[in-house]
């Protein structure tokens, strides 16, 4: 047996390292630094670093000392295999496309197929973390990563993958204890406005803020465990140390984990604890980083926006509910209070003892500013002069909430409206966000809608049998107990069989049976950029056959056309509305889609479904023909491409499910089987592997769809 | 020409049915019934509507008929039809007719689903005239005086298109139910199962959570309908977190995003 290798120091590594990596060094570029950082580490990972260092120097230096300095994030979280594939990973693409993208692929840390049993990344779970923050409950929140935990009151930033103990199940467990904790620092009163001028009495303000976030820290999670004793379960393996806490810090934690503590007691003990000056308890796994900057610069943003926001709303409610002044008669001065149940869930207003009416939507508004203040200060609630709750300030334009879809406007033929986008960024809406207008589409003749029917005759047959069947109407079950009305064959008979002394038969009566076909299809067609040519072609081609077949059925339908060009410019090209009965004028229309722009889905789908809701339907369709993802050209952020536009699409589907609609997706973008199921549910869409056969397929697909 | 039909006895509400009460409702709903007016009641569902009905129908000692609507639900089905029955013609009330003439309680639950030429019958029994024309019959039937219309509907999750009509609904007194507070939720859950006080306030908390999400992908968050079930499923030997997961969860979504959120909530919480 071989004794085990003693760990190396600081000096050996140094000398071993200049060997290896010479070629990168220079006065300026010394190995001193490397060396520091692998003397700290555990001998198994200074030899996996010797092993490979070589190895990679060959290829190239640079790339060696990259990896020098980059290893030691990841090496925790690798095994030896994984290791081993991703290096292998970086010295191939190394091979194929050089150094700069060779580094990239070493920046991105492990890639998910390497990663070691145990890790969890956050990409992974973002979705999920979304929705379980919401249902915590409080000011909506968004997630995103961040290289140190920690949030700003409306964001969590949480680490790209955290591993605990290589069980996946438990690195769960942690990602929600972080995010439950970073979100009881907002929601607990750890961030408040007076918090900066609290830590400037002291020299250090951030040693300071140190202190004080640790204490919190436990106050809050105190309070978690109190509110969510699985959580609690799982942070008491930490907190059981306990003990390991200074002795310092003994009592002050005890006080703090009363029921009836608030951040006033931390910052008290922040006083006699910053004096003492002992060592910090060390932070735990799931505490984030000790920033409060990012807290209360957000906090101070929103707290402008929201004052004028409340007035604005106020004074609207207020001017709505009070009769026109009169000239010359100056205006009482109002007086205006306001309750707040105690769980926090509803608001009430009233004004000069009446109860005063505010939007729904404003209800979070006015939560989330008793959250930062404690209160709605009574600067927000006196009347500003005579003119009362007069709007002073304007809003930001782009941040203006206008009352959902409300606005619409009629110009030169063209309806505009005005429709939110979900930000998942932001976790809430961007209101009024995109301008859709809604106008004609330029009718042409074209050859290839003009022969579908010859191009496929014998389908044509075939689908007018079938849809021929479908048709609606009423049916009368025969010979019933009970009924609506009397069946005259049925009377006749017992009659007759009364006469000849037969027992009559008591079923008399004829039952109608509302088979009616109630159905009302909105048709949204993709006329992106990436339509062009064959995909084109066969969408024409369905829809011809489609808007035939539908016409044999007798349900209700309209076929619009759609492409975007950013937020401002979202058309909506009418090819046929529900009025318009469909005629030959419609086939020219739909001759004349043709490929325009790019795809900002939630939009349209949203228009659709103002449309479709115009229509009292039992059953209300919106189909949508598409050959690709979410997507628009636009230069905020990331635009709308990626997750921001995938999820935008999501909630404009969830909206339109929510008021009964059904939605359905037929795509001829073979990945779409990945993202589909996220957007439209399991078994509510079809994706074509071959667009050629769409026309063969899509009044089959409608047949299924229905019936 | 002869009358079928059960005795209205037959609706009398035997047991004091639980109903735990949230405000003013019980006195509310007296008021109205001793005022001969029609009262329209509000509410997700499972919040406590039919339990309240059947109390308060049992407290005013009638006997309560209940009809739930639906889309294929005729004038006949509710005010009556004629049978024949041994070579004769014979009238049987419907529903409706059956309260009316004998002074009953009738609640139409979910009145938004019936077709709009359907609800029309119940105008001239719902203002102040308190008759009910009986076409076939040729008759107009007035109201018993212990007679009381009720009906139901949850505002969020219908269609904008199956809204009741403003003639219709100004001819109620209505009535807004929503869920209990906490304490009383879990008061109604142990009164309701039996299980101890502290698993049920655990169950409302979790409860809360997803009615939080509301609006957020998903319709409607957990009722208490839903935490009776879970609390007695925990009752007869399931696991919280298998509870949750049958009785609520995978009853509120399909879809496995909000299905793991929900799961890893209860999951903070048990
Ligand atoms: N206030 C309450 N007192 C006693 N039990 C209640 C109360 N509220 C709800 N429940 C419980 O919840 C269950 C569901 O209530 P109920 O059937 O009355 O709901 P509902 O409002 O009529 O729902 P729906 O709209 O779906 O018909 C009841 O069976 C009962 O167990
Ligand atoms: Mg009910």
């Amino acid at each position: 047996m071989t004794p085990e290798p003693l760990a190396l120091s600081v000096e050996d590594l140094e000398e071993r390292l200049e060997e290896i990596l010479e070629a990168a060094l220079s006065s300026r570029r010394t190995v001193t630094g490397l060396a520091q950082e692998w003397a700290s580490r555990p001998v198994g990972q200074q030899q996996t670093l010797l092993h490979w260092l070589p190895i990679l120097a060959r290829i190239n230096p640079e790339l060696a000392f990259q990896c020098a300095r980059q290893l030691p994030l990841f090496l925790d979280r690798l095994n030896d295999e994984s290791l081993k594939s991703w290096l292998g990973a970086i010295m191939t693409r190394y091979d194929q496309e050089g150094l700069q993208k060779a580094l990239e692929l070493l920046k991105q840390g492990p890639q998910r197929h390497d990663r070691m049993e145990g890790t969890l990344f956050l990409s992974d779970l973002v979705g999920e973390l979304t929705v379980f923050v919401t249902g915590l409950g409080g000011r909506r929140l968004a997630i995103e990563e961040g290289a140190e935990p920690h949030t700003n009151t409306e964001t969590l930033f949480l680490p790209v993958s955290v591993c605990l103990e290589n069980r996946t199940g438990e690195s769960r467990r942690l990602y929600h204890c972080l995010a439950a904790h970073l979100w009881g620092l907002g929601r607990f009163g750890t961030f408040f406005p007076g918090l900066m001028q609290c830590l400037e009495l002291y020299p250090d303000p951030d040693q300071a803020a140190r202190i004080y976030l640790a204490l919190e820290s436990h106050r809050v999670d105190a309070i978690l465990t109190r509110t969510f004793p699985g959580l609690g379960r799982f942070m008491a393996q930490w907190h059981a140390d306990r003990d390991r806490l200074p002795d310092s810090w003994r009592a002050p934690v005890s006080a703090l984990m009363a029921p009836d503590a608030q951040r006033e007691l931390s910052l008290d003990h922040l006083a006699g604890l910053y004096g003492a000056s002992c060592p910090l308890p060390s932070p735990l796994p799931f505490h984030g980083a000790a920033l409060y900057r990012p807290a209360l610069q957000e906090m101070q943003r929103r707290v402008e926006q929201e004052r004028l926001l409340f007035r604005k709303t106020v004074g609207e409610a207020i001017r709505g509910s009070q009769p026109v002044a009169m000239p010359g008669v100056r205006a009482r001065e109002l007086e205006l209070e306001y309750d707040l149940l105690p769980d926090g869930s509803t608001f009430e207003m009233r004004l000069d003892g009446q109860p005063l009416l505010l939007p729904e939507s404003f209800h979070p508004v006015m939560r989330s500013i008793v959250q930062d203040l404690g209160c709605i200060p009574p600067e927000y609630l006196s009347a500003a002069g005579s003119g009362g709750y007069a709007l002073m300030e304007s809003m930001r334009q782009e941040e203006q909430p206008t009352e959902a879809v409300a606005r619409a406007e009629e110009a030169d033929g063209r309806v505009i409206r005005y429709y939110d986008e979900w930000d998942c960024h932001r976790n809430d809406y961007r209101k009024a966000w995109c301008v859709l207008r809604e106008q004609p589409i330029s009718p042409t003749d074209d050859p290839v809608v003009a022969s579908v029917l010859e191009k496929y005759h014998g389908l044509w047959q075939g689908i007018r049998r079938s849809f021929e069947l479908l048709r609606g109407g009423d049916l009368w079950l025969r010979r019933q107990e009970r009924g609506d009305e009397v069946d005259m064959d049925a009377l006749v008979c017992s009659l007759v069989d009364r006469r000849t002394g037969v027992e009559m038969d008591s079923r008399l009566f004829r039952y109608r049976l509302h088979k009616e076909r109630d159905v009302a299809t909105l048709i949204l067609v993709d006329m992106s950029g990436s339509t062009k040519g064959w995909v084109n072609d066969a969408i024409r081609e369905s829809l011809v056959l489609l808007c035939k077949a539908l016409q044999v059925l007798g349900d209700r339908f309209a076929v619009y056309g759609f492409s975007s060009m950013t937020r401002k410019h979202c058309d909506s090209f009418v090819i046929k509305s529900f009025e318009q009965p469909y005629h030959p004028e419609v086939e020219r229309n739909i001759a004349g889609i043709c490929p325009k722009d790019y795809t900002r889905m939630g939009v349209f789908l949203r228009h659709a479904a103002y449309r479709l809701n115009q229509q009292e339907a039992r059953i209300r369709l919106l189909i949508t023909l598409s050959d690709g993802k979410p997507e628009d050209y636009d230069s905020f952020q990331d635009g709308y491409r990626g997750r921001y536009g995938m999820e935008d699409t999501r909630q404009a589907l969830i909206e339109a499910r929510r008021t009964g609609i059904h939605p359905f997706c037929i795509t001829i973008d073979t990945e779409a089987r990945d993202y589909l199921p996220h957007l439209y549910g399991p078994a509510r869409f079809v994706v074509m592997d071959d667009v050629r056969t769409l026309p063969l397929k899509i009044a089959d697909i409608y047949r299924r769809l229905t019936t | 020409m002869s009358s079928l039909g059960m005795p209205v006895e037959n609706n009398l509400i035997a047991d004091r049915p639980y109903y735990e009460a949230m405000g003013a409702e019980i006195e509310l709903f007296v008021s109205a019934y001793q005022n001969h007016l029609p009262l329209l009641i509000k509410g997700p569902t499972g919040c406590g509507k039919t339990r309240f009905v059947e109390y308060m129908a049992w407290r005013l000692k009638r006997p309560l008929i209940t009809v739930s609507c639906h889309e294929d639900m005729t004038t006949s089905d509710l005010v009556g039809r004629y049978l024949v029955v041994g070579g004769e013609t014979v009238w049987q009330d419907g529903p409706l007719t059956r309260a009316v003439r004998h002074g009953c309680i009738c609640y139409l639950d979910e009145i938004v689903e019936a077709r709009k030429d359907t609800i029309v019958v119940i105008h001239p029994l719902a203002d102040d005239r308190r008759i009910l024309p009986i076409e076939k019959l040729g008759i107009l039937l007035r109201a018993a005086p212990e007679f009381g219309l009720v009906i139901s509907y949850n505002p969020s999750y219908q269609s904008v298109l199956k809204d009741l009509k403003q003639s219709t609904r100004q001819r109620f007194v209505a009535m807004e139910f929503d869920y209990p507070s906490l304490e009383q939720e879990a008061l109604i859950i142990r009164n309701e199962t039996g299980l101890d006080g502290e698993m049920a306030h655990l169950l409302v908390r979790f409860a809360q959570l997803t009615r939080n999400l509301k609006g957020n992908g998903l319709e409607e968050g957990a009722s208490t309908r839903l935490l009776v079930h879970a609390a007695k499923l925990m009752l007869s030997g399931r696991s919280p977190a298998d509870a949750c997961l049958a009785a609520i969860i995978r009853v509120l979504t399909d879809d496995p995003d909000m299905n793991a959120a929900m799961r890893s909530l209860s999951e903070s919480i048990f």
